[in-house]
Parts: structure tokens; sequence; C-alpha cells
């Protein structure tokens, strides 16, 4: 639960969001943008050829590009992060992938913490912080029988102390629930290490949710899985409260679909639905564009899910079910699509913990990262643009702190 | 992954190419912008395990068989005089890195049985546990039936390193008997491989067949990953992960540690560019992807491929001793070479790489 105070810096944000909706035409020219707040966040970019991690910021000036605050090198691609409530940033390797680390604020490159893979795990490139801040959960791959697992470990060592089954192969990412459950998307790919690099036996595929108890040593609590198994589950966050149930959250689901065939591949959903019991695909509107059954990230904004397709350069805007009756809107529904060159990273802050180890709630508007841009989006309303010149964002980034 | 058949546009295209080719291709020197036939997937398939998958799997067989036979004569030579098991032992040596180095080149690219029979876990699985090595050692297998109950780790070219090198075995000892039944797994597999990539380059490899397709979307996959297991498993991560160590890069005992890179990546880069700049011949040579593309008519990216290519193997030619800064200078070309076959090669091909670093996840 959001404290006081940051109730009253959302509502505060909020109004002046919709103060500056009312100022302003739907598309937002340069020379009207007004100045914000600087924003933190923690990301993992392409520079030239070089790969880097390490925190950026929005300035306040209007029209000043991103801003790198921390960089580290990286010798192969990153993925996902999470802001302990220490301060430091712990980045993942990308799948298949052989390292953490971790990075505090204004630490030079060279002290940063590393933290190495065992000869037969590989990460799968996502990382969160346990509610009582003493653990690390990764999501890694056993290469012996390419089951998922999650690594548990020192918060302050990095190293492994214990592995927790996920109950499927190739667990993606991670995220805490409220009651302190552990949801996990189990993405279904099957890999080996022999063919680390191509995507084996997809007529096998098994993507599904697990939701872990870690009081329980991890035990498996329930699976849901979708009726398409093409479709690979992939990036979670955290949504509105369910109308029927209101004591859960939905939870949103970003999809990566994996047909043979490339017309069903397209024209795919891109987003999936949880309300604690049930899992189900949200179908693309009729009449519409395919989004290349990719969604690439996914944030909330506290009502709406949004999720990135870059391969179709838009924004994807998700209403959840107004109920759980069978109606036309049972399943969510699709409000708009945004146009936003490369647009990849959404800043999601279910991946963030209050200080009682719950999810951060959402906030109103979401940062996004595209191609030469990156954009403080308000549903359709583009609140601020950033250029970002000669980096390439990667899939996922996250605020660091509020209302700076 | 895409369909690669020919397009109508495809066929006039190549049919005009190999006009200007004109015959005989066979033995043809070819300059970087030279017109050459159009080769489809079969041909790229056929050449590729014809020519290349089955000769090495043959050729590892002999090797591994030669080093079988050096470590049984080293094992029942006479436990006296010192000095004459030296040289059986010196023998062994020599046929392990022959062999290992035969292996390298083979598994550089993994295909077909190589991925089926997870052949690299049976006879190269890293780490070797030196306590499972003992173990296994003292628990006497008696014949290959008796060794199937011995865990991976303690077995294949990882322990015949440590046999031979770290505790050299002394003949008529337990641990040479181990070491010679080790060396006879290793001679079964190659012999398991051989036959399988024999089966597999007598197949017919049609040009509709969705074999072939798959094949060569495979081939090109596993190339980026075989690269990928050299540059950066094989010789950066060991580096960047070492911290105050040293790194513990494989092959050290041995001293072999860079003519293994070396053998591996020559298997890479015989099938990335025509090594001996001779024109293949569709259906009966190798077509390494350099030729594929020129066949394709895509010469510019084609020069650019076999530029990148030479310059990985200046680097890795330049390559003389496991260093830190030797490896820091040879791993950059071999990165820069992914990053232009991610980003380039295999979409120009038509073929999703798939996890590739140009993509998302």
């Amino acid at each position: 639960m959001p404290t006081g105070i940051e109730q009253a810096l959302n509502r505060r944000r909020w109004l002046q969001g919709m103060g500056l909706l009312a100022a302003m035409p739907l598309a937002t020219s340069h020379a009207a943008m007004p100045s914000g707040p600087a924003r933190s966040l923690a990301a993992a970019w392409m520079q030239g050829e070089q790969m880097r991690v390490g925190i950026v910021q929005a300035s306040a000036q209007v029209d000043r590009p991103l801003q790198v605050l921390q960089a580290l090198d990286v010798p192969t691609r990153a993925h996902g992060m999470a802001a302990l409530r220490d301060g430091s940033v712990v980045f993942a390797s990308r799948r298949p992938g052989d390292w953490l680390v971790r990075l505090k604020p204004g630490q030079a490159a060279e002290d940063a913490q590393w933290q190495w893979i065992e000869p037969d795990r590989f990460f799968n490139g996502h990382v969160i912080e346990s509610a009582d801040g003493r653990h690390l959960y990764t999501t890694e791959t056993d290469l012996e029988d390419a089951q998922g697992l999650i690594g548990v470990r020192d918060a302050i060592t990095l190293e492994k102390i214990a592995e927790w089954r996920t109950g499927g192969m190739d667990p993606h990412q991670l995220l805490l629930d409220a009651d302190g459950t552990l949801m996990v998307a189990n993405g279904g790919i099957p890999t080996q290490s022999e063919t680390g690099r191509r995507k084996l036996q997809l007529d096998h595929m098994d993507s599904s949710i697990a939701r872990l108890l870690p009081a329980e040593g991890g035990a498996l609590a329930g699976l849901w899985k979708l009726d398409d198994s093409r479709l690979s589950l992939r990036h979670l966050a955290w949504g509105p409260q369910v109308a029927h149930a209101p004591a859960r959250r939905w939870l949103g689901i970003a999809l990566q679909a994996e047909h043979r065939d490339t017309e069903a591949r397209a024209a795919a959903p891109v987003l999936a639905l949880f309300d604690g019991h049930r899992l189900h695909a949200v179908p693309l509107p009729e009449g519409r564009e395919p989004l290349a059954g990719y969604g690439g990230d996914i944030g909330c904004d506290g009502q709406l899910f949004a999720v990135s397709c870059p391969r179709v350069n838009t924004v994807t805007w998700w209403q959840v079910p107004d109920s759980g009756q069978a109606s036309g809107q049972a399943s969510g529904r699709w409000l708009r699509g945004d146009a936003m060159p490369g647009v990849y990273c959404v800043a999601n802050a279910s991946v963030s913990l209050d200080a009682k180890g719950r999810p951060l709630p959402a906030e109103p508007a979401l940062w996004m990262g595209g191609a030469r841009q990156a954009q403080l989006r308000q549903r359709g309303q583009v609140l601020r643009t950033v250029p970002v010149p000669g980096m390439a964002l990667d899939n996922h980034w996250i605020a660091l702190e509020r209302g700076s | 992954m895409q369909d690669m058949r020919m397009t109508p546009r495809q066929i006039l295209c190549a049919a005009a190419l190999a006009l200007l080719a004109a015959a005989p291709v066979h033995a043809q020197e070819v300059d970087a912008n030279m017109a050459i036939p159009f080769y489809n997937t079969a041909h790229a398939v056929q050449g590729l395990y014809g020519q290349w998958f089955a000769p090495q799997a043959k050729a590892a067989q002999a090797s591994a068989q030669a080093l079988s036979q050096a470590l049984r004569a080293h094992c029942t030579a006479p436990a006296a005089p010192a000095g004459s098991a030296a040289a059986t032992l010196q023998t062994a040596r020599q046929a392990y890195v022959q062999s290992s180095r035969q292996w390298s080149s083979l598994s550089a690219v993994a295909l077909g049985p190589l991925v089926e029979r997870r052949s690299a876990r049976l006879v190269d699985f890293r780490p070797m546990r030196p306590a499972l090595l003992k173990k296994a050692i003292q628990s006497a297998p008696a014949d290959l039936a008796a060794m199937e109950r011995i865990g991976a780790p303690a077995k294949g070219y990882p322990a015949l390193e440590n046999l031979l090198w770290t505790q050299p075995v002394e003949p008529q000892t337990p641990a040479c008997a181990y070491a010679t039944l080790v060396a006879e797994e290793i001679v079964a597999e190659m012999g398991i491989l051989s036959n399988g990539f024999a089966k597999f380059a007598a197949q017919d490899w049609s040009e509709d067949g969705d074999a072939t397709t798959e094949a060569m979307a495979e081939f090109i996959n596993q190339w980026v990953g075989g690269l990928e297991r050299l540059r950066w498993a094989d010789m950066e991560k060991p580096l960047r992960s070492a911290g105050s160590k040293p790194p513990a890069w494989e092959h050290l005992a041995s001293g072999s540690t860079v003519e293994i890179w070396r053998a591996h990546w020559q298997g890479l880069r015989t099938l990335a560019v025509s090594v001996d700049r001779k024109v293949p011949q569709p259906g009966v040579d190798i077509v390494p992807i350099e030729s594929y593309l020129r066949g394709r008519g895509l010469n510019p990216l084609a020069d650019r491929w076999l530029k990148a290519v030479n310059e990985a193997d200046a680097g890795m030619r330049a390559l003389t001793e496991p260093s830190a800064k030797a490896v820091d200078a040879a791993t950059k070309p071999l990165s820069r070479l992914k990053r232009l076959m991610e980003g380039e090669v295999a979409p120009a091909l038509e073929v999703n790489i798939g996890f590739s670093d140009a993509d998302g996840d």
C-alpha cells in the first residue's frame, strides 16, 4: 500500500497531468512540450558496439537528451533489473545468461559486484528482491534437464543458497504478490546447452504461470496455462483491482507468439490476464492491424495495461474486464494503440517493493523508451519527450525514485 | 523460420548468374565479386553433411582410435624401467591433443546427431569433477557397459586430460585401466556420430523439403551458437569471471588451449567463407555462407562478411598464448562477426536466429 505521502504525490502528479492534458492537443509538438521533474531510471542499452547497464535520467529541461548518470560495460546483453531498498540496482543477463551485477549509486564501474552462475545453469534475464529484503530471486534454467528454477540468493553476497523448481521450462519474469507469494512466468520454450541459439521442439512448448510459496521453501501452489500452447507467457505487471474479487489485482502478462505459421504468429494476442484463478488471452480487436505477436514489455498506469509492441512500433493500451460475468468485456479489451518507433521498455512499478515488501502501486504516467526517444505517456497523451541519441534501449527499464 | 525456396525471380537470376559463371566451375578460383551459381538449400545442406560433417566425424573417430591405442600401449607397457613409460605417455599425450582438436573442429557447429545424442555432454562435460573421477577409478569399471554407470563429469576428454597431465597415469595401474576405458568410450561415441553423419550425407535433401529448409535454418543458428561458445564461453567468460584469480581457461594442463580454440575457429571458418577461394560446385562441394550469399546476388554483404571473417581469422592467428590481452584482442572481431551475422546475414537469408542479440526476449 502506498504511504500517505506517496498517495498525495501520486494524486498531485495525476492532477498535474490532467491539467496538462486539458491544456494540450492530443499530439503534443516539441515546441509546446512542458518541462517536468527529472526522473532517474535503471536501464540496459547498447551504445555503438558496447552493451551497458546503468542509471539514466530524463532531464527536467525540454529537449535535453537522456543523460547517463552511471554506466557499466557488460560482456553480454543485459535484460531485467531490480532496484533494491538499499538503493542498489541488480541487473540480470539475458538468457542464456552467465552473470548478475550490482551497481550502487555513484559507484565506480570497477567496484561493481559481479556474480557468475555455475556451469550447469543459466540466467533467464530477471531478478527481484524478496519481501524481507534478505534474498534475491532469479529465474534460471537447469541445463541438465532444461527445467526452470528460481535461484534464491543472498541479497548481500549474491551467492545462491537454494533452488526452487518452477514447474515448467524457461522461467522468465517473476513478481511478488501482495500476499508474499511469488508469481513466475514459465515461458515454456525448450532449450539445451548444445542449442543455446535455437528454439527447440516448439511443438512441445509448455508455458504457464506458476505461484510459488517462499514461506514454504518455494512449494508450487498453482500452475495455470493458456489454451494456445504456442503463446509464451513472459513479462508481468500488476494491474487494477479485480472487480469480482476486490482483494486481488489483475496480473497482466505480455506474450510472445511462437507459431510456426507466419500469419498465425503475426495475428496472435500480445496480452494475457490472470485474476488469481483464471488465465486467459485477450483477443485482438477485429479489424485492427495485427501486432506481430510480440509484447516486449508491460506496465500499468493503475487502470490500464500498456504493452509495447516494438515490431509494429506501437504502444498498446488495454482495459481489464469490468466483471467476471460472461459478456463482451469478460476478457478485457483493446483501448488504443499509439505510434512510437521501436518502443520497447515500459517503466514497471510492480518490480519494485515498498518498505513492507509489497509491489509498489502503479504511477499514472509511464516512461517508455523507443528507438530515438523516451516519452512520459499518460494513455494517449505525451507528457514529455526526451531524445535518446546513440543509445539502443533494451527491453526493460524501471523508475528509481518517485516524485524527484 | 522462413521459407527459403527459390522464387521465379531468383531462378531467373540464378540462371543468369550461372551463364555468367560458365562451366566448368569446379576448382575455379573466385574473386570476391565474381558471379557464381545459385545454390539452393539442398546444395548447401548436401555439402554440409556430405563434405563437412561426414568426413570430419570419420576423422574424429580415427583420431579417437589412435588415442585409445596409444593409451592402451602406455597402460600395458611394463612398469619399468623409467623412461620407457615416459615415451609411451608422450605418445598418448600427442594423440590426446590430436583427438581433442579433431573433436573441437567437428563440434564447432553442433548439428544432427551431435545435438540428438547430446554428444558434448557425453565426451566433453565441463567442469570435470576430480572427486568423482577419483571415485570412478576406485570403482574399477571392467568394460563399457560398466562405464555407463559413471557420470559425465568423470569421463570424456576432460578426465583424460587430468589423467595424462595433472596426475599422469602409470602403466599397469587402475587409473591407467580406467583411462583406457574412457578413451574407448570416446571411440564408441565417435563411431556412432560417424555412422549418423554418413546417413545424413546419404539422405536425399530435396530442394522443396521442409527438412532441408529446417536443416539450413538450424545450421545458421548453430553456427552463431558455435561462434558464441568459442568467443564467450571458452575465451572471454573465463577472463571476465576470473576476478582476482587467473582465468580458468580449458586445456591449460595440456598446454593446448590455443590449439583447441583454433580448431574450433577453423571449423566455423570453413563453413563461413570459401577458404581456398574456389567456386563450390552445387551439390558436390561445401557451400560456405559466403558462397551462398554470392549465389543469391548479395555480393556487397558477402564482401563485408568475408572481411569480417578474415579479421576474426587474423585475430585467431595472432593468438599465440591464452593471456588476458591476447584473448581480449582476439574476441573483439569475433564479436563483430556475430553482430553481422545476427543483424544482416541471417535476415538476408530469411533465417530467424532463435535468441538473437538483435531482438527482444
